[in-house]
Protein backbone atom coordinates (compact mmCIF):
# COMPACT_ATOMS: atom_id res chain seq x y z
CA UNK A 1 0.00 0.00 0.00
CA UNK A 2 0.91 3.63 -0.68
CA UNK A 3 0.35 6.96 0.87
CA UNK A 4 -1.78 9.66 -1.25
CA UNK A 5 -2.21 13.19 -0.25
CA UNK A 6 -5.31 15.16 -0.42
CA UNK A 7 -4.01 18.25 -1.73
CA UNK A 8 -7.91 19.74 -0.57
CA UNK A 9 -7.53 18.86 2.72
CA UNK A 10 -3.64 19.62 3.02
CA UNK A 11 -3.22 22.80 5.21
CA UNK A 12 0.95 22.58 4.80
CA UNK A 13 1.55 22.20 8.19
CA UNK A 14 4.43 19.57 6.45
CA UNK A 15 4.57 17.38 9.64
CA UNK A 16 4.80 14.37 6.71
CA UNK A 17 7.92 15.65 5.69
CA UNK A 18 9.64 15.64 9.19
CA UNK A 19 8.36 11.66 9.55
CA UNK A 20 9.00 10.34 5.81
CA UNK A 21 12.22 7.97 6.34
CA UNK A 22 12.45 8.27 2.34
CA UNK A 23 11.50 12.14 1.46
CA UNK A 24 8.54 10.85 -0.54
CA UNK A 25 5.78 13.13 0.59
CA UNK A 26 8.34 16.21 -0.09
CA UNK A 27 7.56 16.55 -3.67
CA UNK A 28 7.15 20.11 -6.05
CA UNK A 29 3.99 19.25 -7.04
CA UNK A 30 2.43 18.22 -4.13
CA UNK A 31 2.02 14.36 -5.59
CA UNK A 32 3.49 11.74 -2.85
CA UNK A 33 6.65 9.89 -4.80
CA UNK A 34 5.16 6.14 -4.97
CA UNK A 35 8.37 4.94 -5.97
CA UNK A 36 10.06 6.14 -2.39
CA UNK A 37 6.59 4.95 -0.15
CA UNK A 38 7.53 2.20 2.00
CA UNK A 39 4.97 -0.12 2.20
CA UNK A 40 2.56 0.03 5.03
CA UNK A 41 5.01 2.42 6.54
CA UNK A 42 1.41 4.59 7.26
CA UNK A 43 3.64 6.96 9.65
CA UNK A 44 2.94 10.52 7.34
CA UNK A 45 -1.00 8.97 7.69
CA UNK A 46 -0.57 9.25 11.54
CA UNK A 47 1.29 12.35 11.71
CA UNK A 48 -0.88 14.68 9.64
CA UNK A 49 -3.09 17.10 11.72
CA UNK A 50 -5.33 17.42 8.74
CA UNK A 51 -5.62 13.99 8.34
CA UNK A 52 -5.19 14.89 4.61
CA UNK A 53 -3.07 11.79 3.74
CA UNK A 54 -4.75 8.67 3.42
CA UNK A 55 -3.33 4.56 1.92
CA UNK A 56 -3.74 3.22 -1.29
CA UNK A 57 -4.31 -0.75 -0.55
CA UNK A 58 -2.58 -2.82 -3.18
CA UNK A 59 -5.28 -6.00 -2.45
CA UNK A 60 -9.09 -6.06 -2.24
CA UNK A 61 -11.10 -8.67 -0.76
CA UNK A 62 -13.34 -10.62 -2.55
CA UNK A 63 -16.79 -9.14 -2.90
CA UNK A 64 -19.77 -11.26 -1.98
CA UNK A 65 -23.10 -11.44 -4.24
CA UNK A 66 -26.28 -9.84 -3.27
CA UNK A 67 -29.15 -12.15 -3.36
CA UNK A 68 -30.46 -12.92 -6.78
CA UNK A 69 -33.84 -11.12 -6.01
CA UNK A 70 -32.33 -8.22 -4.80
CA UNK A 71 -29.93 -8.37 -8.53
CA UNK A 72 -33.30 -8.84 -10.64
CA UNK A 73 -35.36 -5.47 -9.06
CA UNK A 74 -32.10 -3.45 -8.90
CA UNK A 75 -31.64 -4.40 -13.00
CA UNK A 76 -35.21 -3.57 -13.28
CA UNK A 77 -34.50 -0.34 -11.86
CA UNK A 78 -30.79 0.19 -13.90
CA UNK A 79 -32.01 -0.59 -17.15
CA UNK A 80 -34.39 1.98 -17.33
CA UNK A 81 -32.26 4.43 -15.77
CA UNK A 82 -29.30 3.55 -18.83
CA UNK A 83 -31.84 4.38 -20.57
CA UNK A 84 -33.11 7.64 -20.08
CA UNK A 85 -29.40 8.50 -19.45
CA UNK A 86 -28.62 8.12 -23.03
CA UNK A 87 -31.92 9.33 -24.26
CA UNK A 88 -31.39 13.04 -22.24
CA UNK A 89 -27.89 12.79 -23.57
CA UNK A 90 -28.96 12.71 -26.94
CA UNK A 91 -31.41 15.78 -26.68
CA UNK A 92 -29.40 17.95 -24.85
CA UNK A 93 -26.77 17.78 -27.82
CA UNK A 94 -29.56 18.36 -30.29
CA UNK A 95 -30.70 21.80 -27.80
CA UNK A 96 -29.55 24.65 -29.15
CA UNK A 97 -30.74 26.93 -26.10
CA UNK A 98 -28.44 26.41 -23.55
CA UNK A 99 -30.47 26.06 -20.16
CA UNK A 100 -32.66 23.65 -22.11
CA UNK A 101 -29.49 21.21 -23.38
CA UNK A 102 -28.42 21.48 -19.40
CA UNK A 103 -31.54 20.89 -18.21
CA UNK A 104 -31.41 17.67 -20.49
CA UNK A 105 -27.84 16.87 -19.27
CA UNK A 106 -28.21 17.21 -16.07
CA UNK A 107 -31.11 14.67 -16.06
CA UNK A 108 -29.17 12.37 -17.71
CA UNK A 109 -26.28 12.21 -15.22
CA UNK A 110 -28.09 11.94 -12.59
CA UNK A 111 -29.98 8.78 -14.10
CA UNK A 112 -26.48 7.46 -14.77
CA UNK A 113 -24.99 8.08 -11.46
CA UNK A 114 -29.10 6.03 -9.74
CA UNK A 115 -27.69 3.73 -12.49
CA UNK A 116 -24.03 3.44 -11.48
CA UNK A 117 -25.32 3.33 -7.88
CA UNK A 118 -27.93 0.22 -8.48
CA UNK A 119 -25.07 -1.51 -10.77
CA UNK A 120 -22.46 -1.51 -7.91
CA UNK A 121 -25.25 -2.88 -5.59
CA UNK A 122 -26.08 -5.77 -8.13
CA UNK A 123 -22.64 -7.06 -7.98
CA UNK A 124 -20.51 -5.02 -9.72
CA UNK A 125 -18.69 -2.76 -6.83
CA UNK A 126 -14.87 -3.06 -8.38
CA UNK A 127 -13.82 -4.88 -11.10
CA UNK A 128 -12.40 -8.80 -9.89
CA UNK A 129 -10.75 -11.37 -12.10
CA UNK A 130 -12.81 -14.01 -11.67
CA UNK A 131 -16.22 -12.36 -12.30
CA UNK A 132 -14.41 -10.22 -15.22
CA UNK A 133 -13.20 -13.35 -16.54
CA UNK A 134 -17.03 -14.43 -16.63
CA UNK A 135 -18.12 -11.57 -18.64
CA UNK A 136 -15.53 -12.14 -20.99
CA UNK A 137 -16.18 -16.04 -21.37
CA UNK A 138 -19.69 -14.93 -21.98
CA UNK A 139 -18.48 -13.50 -25.34
CA UNK A 140 -21.06 -10.84 -24.78
CA UNK A 141 -18.43 -8.00 -25.45
CA UNK A 142 -16.44 -9.53 -28.40
CA UNK A 143 -19.81 -10.18 -29.95
CA UNK A 144 -21.12 -6.67 -29.85
CA UNK A 145 -18.24 -5.49 -31.53
CA UNK A 146 -18.24 -7.95 -33.87
CA UNK A 147 -21.77 -7.72 -34.75
CA UNK A 148 -21.35 -3.93 -34.91
CA UNK A 149 -18.20 -3.40 -36.79
CA UNK A 150 -18.15 -6.88 -39.28
CA UNK A 151 -14.75 -6.87 -39.12
CA UNK A 152 -12.94 -9.91 -38.82
CA UNK A 153 -9.28 -8.77 -39.01
CA UNK A 154 -9.17 -6.27 -36.39
CA UNK A 155 -8.74 -8.22 -32.69
CA UNK A 156 -8.46 -5.00 -30.80
CA UNK A 157 -11.03 -5.84 -28.49
CA UNK A 158 -9.52 -9.19 -27.64
CA UNK A 159 -6.17 -7.36 -26.86
CA UNK A 160 -8.27 -4.80 -24.66
CA UNK A 161 -9.83 -7.79 -22.73
CA UNK A 162 -7.34 -9.68 -22.36
CA UNK A 163 -4.70 -6.89 -21.03
CA UNK A 164 -7.45 -6.07 -18.44
CA UNK A 165 -7.75 -9.75 -16.93
CA UNK A 166 -3.84 -9.75 -17.00
CA UNK A 167 -3.72 -6.48 -15.19
CA UNK A 168 -6.51 -7.86 -12.64
CA UNK A 169 -4.94 -11.07 -12.27
CA UNK A 170 -1.58 -10.26 -11.79
CA UNK A 171 -2.57 -7.15 -9.31
CA UNK A 172 -0.05 -4.32 -11.63
CA UNK A 173 -0.28 -2.87 -15.04
CA UNK A 174 0.16 -5.16 -18.43
CA UNK A 175 1.41 -4.25 -21.56
CA UNK A 176 0.96 -0.25 -22.01
CA UNK A 177 -0.89 -0.23 -25.31
CA UNK A 178 -2.23 3.39 -27.04
CA UNK A 179 -5.69 2.97 -28.50
CA UNK A 180 -7.53 4.90 -30.77
CA UNK A 181 -11.44 6.00 -30.42
CA UNK A 182 -13.68 7.20 -33.40
CA UNK A 183 -15.55 9.69 -31.76
CA UNK A 184 -18.47 9.25 -34.09
CA UNK A 185 -18.97 5.08 -34.51
CA UNK A 186 -17.50 4.32 -31.29
CA UNK A 187 -14.82 1.76 -33.33
CA UNK A 188 -12.04 0.82 -30.77
CA UNK A 189 -8.80 -0.13 -32.20
CA UNK A 190 -4.98 -0.31 -30.97
CA UNK A 191 -4.21 -0.30 -34.50
CA UNK A 192 -2.63 3.12 -35.68
CA UNK A 193 -5.86 4.44 -37.41
CA UNK A 194 -3.51 6.49 -39.97
CA UNK A 195 -6.63 8.43 -41.68
CA UNK A 196 -10.25 8.31 -41.65
CA UNK A 197 -11.87 5.86 -39.36
CA UNK A 198 -11.90 2.21 -41.57
CA UNK A 199 -15.69 1.60 -40.18
CA UNK A 200 -17.70 4.95 -40.88
CA UNK A 201 -14.78 7.13 -42.68
CA UNK A 202 -14.56 10.27 -39.72
CA UNK A 203 -11.89 11.98 -38.87
CA UNK A 204 -12.87 12.26 -35.55
CA UNK A 205 -10.29 9.88 -34.22
CA UNK A 206 -9.29 10.48 -30.12
CA UNK A 207 -6.03 8.46 -29.33
CA UNK A 208 -5.95 7.28 -26.00
CA UNK A 209 -2.18 7.05 -24.28
CA UNK A 210 -1.78 4.99 -21.33
CA UNK B 1 -21.31 -9.26 -11.85
CA UNK B 2 -22.86 -13.05 -13.84
CA UNK B 3 -25.93 -12.99 -11.87
CA UNK B 4 -26.17 -9.46 -13.41
CA UNK B 5 -25.52 -10.25 -16.66
CA UNK B 6 -27.87 -13.09 -16.93
CA UNK B 7 -31.05 -11.34 -15.64
CA UNK B 8 -30.37 -8.77 -18.69
CA UNK B 9 -29.86 -10.98 -21.17
CA UNK B 10 -33.28 -12.92 -20.08
CA UNK B 11 -35.02 -9.63 -21.33
CA UNK B 12 -32.68 -8.74 -23.96
CA UNK B 13 -29.28 -8.97 -24.71
CA UNK B 14 -27.00 -6.50 -22.62
CA UNK B 15 -27.60 -3.06 -23.82
CA UNK B 16 -25.30 -0.61 -25.08
CA UNK B 17 -26.43 1.90 -22.56
CA UNK B 18 -25.93 -1.07 -19.61
CA UNK B 19 -22.19 -1.64 -20.72
CA UNK B 20 -21.41 1.61 -21.24
CA UNK B 21 -22.35 2.07 -17.12
CA UNK B 22 -20.37 -0.84 -16.06
CA UNK B 23 -17.70 0.55 -17.76
CA UNK B 24 -17.90 3.92 -16.53
CA UNK B 25 -18.31 2.73 -13.02
CA UNK B 26 -14.97 0.47 -12.98
CA UNK B 27 -13.28 3.87 -14.59
CA UNK B 28 -14.09 5.83 -11.84
CA UNK B 29 -13.29 3.21 -9.14
CA UNK B 30 -9.79 2.47 -10.98
CA UNK B 31 -9.32 6.16 -10.91
CA UNK B 32 -10.01 5.83 -6.95
CA UNK B 33 -7.77 2.77 -6.77
CA UNK B 34 -4.85 5.25 -8.69
CA UNK B 35 -4.68 2.51 -11.25
CA UNK B 36 -4.30 4.71 -14.43
CA UNK B 37 -3.30 1.51 -16.78
CA UNK B 38 -6.96 0.19 -15.93
CA UNK B 39 -8.87 3.42 -16.32
CA UNK B 40 -7.82 4.00 -19.70
CA UNK B 41 -8.67 0.38 -20.65
CA UNK B 42 -12.20 0.66 -19.08
CA UNK B 43 -12.57 4.42 -20.07
CA UNK B 44 -12.21 3.81 -24.19
CA UNK B 45 -14.87 0.44 -23.78
CA UNK B 46 -17.09 2.83 -21.70
CA UNK B 47 -17.18 5.42 -24.19
CA UNK B 48 -17.14 3.32 -27.17
CA UNK B 49 -20.60 1.80 -26.14
CA UNK B 50 -21.98 5.23 -24.93
CA UNK B 51 -21.03 6.22 -28.65
CA UNK B 52 -22.53 3.24 -29.87
CA UNK B 53 -26.04 3.43 -27.38
CA UNK B 54 -26.37 6.91 -28.49
CA UNK B 55 -26.17 6.35 -32.75
CA UNK B 56 -28.59 3.88 -32.24
CA UNK B 57 -31.23 5.67 -30.61
CA UNK B 58 -30.75 8.06 -33.16
CA UNK B 59 -31.51 5.54 -36.31
CA UNK B 60 -34.12 4.70 -34.11
CA UNK B 61 -36.17 7.92 -33.11
CA UNK B 62 -35.33 10.00 -36.40
CA UNK B 63 -36.97 13.06 -34.78
CA UNK B 64 -36.57 12.73 -31.15
CA UNK B 65 -39.04 15.20 -29.83
CA UNK B 66 -38.82 16.45 -26.89
CA UNK B 67 -42.27 16.80 -25.10
CA UNK B 68 -42.51 13.08 -26.38
CA UNK B 69 -39.88 12.25 -24.51
CA UNK B 70 -40.70 13.82 -21.25
CA UNK B 71 -43.71 11.96 -21.71
CA UNK B 72 -42.47 8.83 -21.87
CA UNK B 73 -39.69 9.38 -18.63
CA UNK B 74 -42.61 10.29 -16.83
CA UNK B 75 -44.20 7.08 -17.48
CA UNK B 76 -41.17 5.08 -16.65
CA UNK B 77 -40.71 6.90 -13.52
CA UNK B 78 -43.93 6.51 -12.82
CA UNK B 79 -43.25 2.46 -12.77
CA UNK B 80 -40.38 2.63 -11.13
CA UNK B 81 -41.92 4.89 -8.13
CA UNK B 82 -44.90 2.44 -8.12
CA UNK B 83 -44.07 -0.40 -8.51
CA UNK B 84 -39.95 -1.48 -8.33
CA UNK B 85 -38.74 1.24 -5.70
CA UNK B 86 -41.22 -0.64 -3.23
CA UNK B 87 -40.76 -3.89 -4.51
CA UNK B 88 -36.58 -3.60 -4.13
CA UNK B 89 -37.52 -2.25 -0.50
CA UNK B 90 -39.43 -5.37 0.60
CA UNK B 91 -37.37 -7.41 -0.80
CA UNK B 92 -33.98 -6.11 0.64
CA UNK B 93 -35.81 -5.96 4.32
CA UNK B 94 -36.66 -9.26 3.79
CA UNK B 95 -33.45 -10.52 2.68
CA UNK B 96 -31.19 -8.06 5.05
CA UNK B 97 -29.15 -6.33 1.90
CA UNK B 98 -28.43 -3.10 3.59
CA UNK B 99 -26.22 -1.83 0.72
CA UNK B 100 -28.73 -2.40 -1.59
CA UNK B 101 -31.27 -0.68 0.56
CA UNK B 102 -29.24 2.32 0.90
CA UNK B 103 -29.51 2.42 -3.04
CA UNK B 104 -33.34 2.36 -3.10
CA UNK B 105 -33.28 5.05 -0.38
CA UNK B 106 -31.39 7.19 -2.76
CA UNK B 107 -32.61 6.36 -6.11
CA UNK B 108 -36.07 6.68 -4.48
CA UNK B 109 -35.28 10.26 -3.17
CA UNK B 110 -33.34 11.57 -6.57
CA UNK B 111 -35.97 9.98 -8.87
CA UNK B 112 -38.70 11.89 -7.06
CA UNK B 113 -36.93 14.90 -7.60
CA UNK B 114 -36.19 14.67 -11.33
CA UNK B 115 -40.46 13.59 -11.49
CA UNK B 116 -41.35 17.40 -10.13
CA UNK B 117 -38.44 18.91 -12.14
CA UNK B 118 -39.70 17.00 -15.47
CA UNK B 119 -42.93 17.90 -14.12
CA UNK B 120 -41.73 22.12 -13.70
CA UNK B 121 -40.15 21.63 -17.31
CA UNK B 122 -42.79 20.45 -19.28
CA UNK B 123 -44.81 23.64 -17.48
CA UNK B 124 -42.75 26.52 -18.29
CA UNK B 125 -39.68 25.24 -19.86
CA UNK B 126 -36.08 27.05 -19.37
CA UNK B 127 -37.69 29.74 -17.01
CA UNK B 128 -37.81 27.45 -13.77
CA UNK B 129 -34.02 28.60 -14.57
CA UNK B 130 -34.03 32.08 -13.29
CA UNK B 131 -31.36 35.08 -13.83
CA UNK B 132 -28.21 33.90 -11.17
CA UNK B 133 -29.04 30.27 -11.16
CA UNK B 134 -27.16 27.50 -12.34
CA UNK B 135 -28.24 23.78 -12.23
CA UNK B 136 -26.30 21.41 -9.52
CA UNK B 137 -26.02 17.73 -9.35
CA UNK B 138 -24.25 15.51 -6.86
CA UNK B 139 -21.71 13.04 -8.09
CA UNK B 140 -22.27 10.94 -4.92
CA UNK B 141 -26.77 10.09 -5.56
CA UNK B 142 -27.98 11.83 -8.28
CA UNK B 143 -29.75 14.86 -6.78
CA UNK B 144 -30.32 17.81 -8.73
CA UNK B 145 -31.26 21.62 -7.42
CA UNK B 146 -31.89 24.58 -9.28
CA UNK B 147 -30.42 27.46 -7.26
CA UNK B 148 -27.66 29.94 -7.33
CA UNK B 149 -24.98 28.50 -5.27
CA UNK B 150 -24.01 24.78 -5.04
CA UNK B 151 -25.91 23.47 -1.30
CA UNK B 152 -23.46 23.20 1.47
CA UNK B 153 -24.73 19.68 2.12
CA UNK B 154 -26.75 17.14 -0.14
CA UNK B 155 -29.90 16.84 1.33
CA UNK B 156 -30.27 12.64 -0.04
CA UNK B 157 -26.92 11.59 0.80
CA UNK B 158 -25.56 14.11 2.93
CA UNK B 159 -22.00 14.87 0.90
CA UNK B 160 -20.32 18.41 1.00
CA UNK B 161 -20.77 20.84 -1.88
CA UNK B 162 -17.06 19.87 -3.04
CA UNK B 163 -19.02 16.59 -4.61
CA UNK B 164 -21.83 18.75 -6.72
CA UNK B 165 -20.76 19.67 -10.28
CA UNK B 166 -22.59 22.56 -11.47
CA UNK B 167 -24.09 23.49 -15.26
Amino acid sequence: MFAVRNIKLCTKDCMCLYVCPTGATDTEDGKIDVSKCIDGCRLCVDACPSHAIYLIYDRYPETTLPENDVVQVLTKLLVKKAEMFIKAQVISENEKLKNRANFFKCLGLSNKITAEDCIREAGCLIPEEKKFNNLVQSNMVQKLFKETYKRSDDNSIEIILNNILESLRLNKDADKITMFLCENCGYVSTKNIPGDCPHCASNKIRTIKD
Amino acid sequence: MMNLINKVLEENELPFDVLSLIFSNFTTVTRKQQRPHLESLFSILSLSFEIQAKNQLRENILNVEQKNILGVFQDKIKEDLQENYPEGFKISEVLKQRGALRALTWGQKVTSIQNSLIKRFIKSGESIIKENEKIHVCEACGFVIIKNNTPDICPVCKAPSSRFVSF
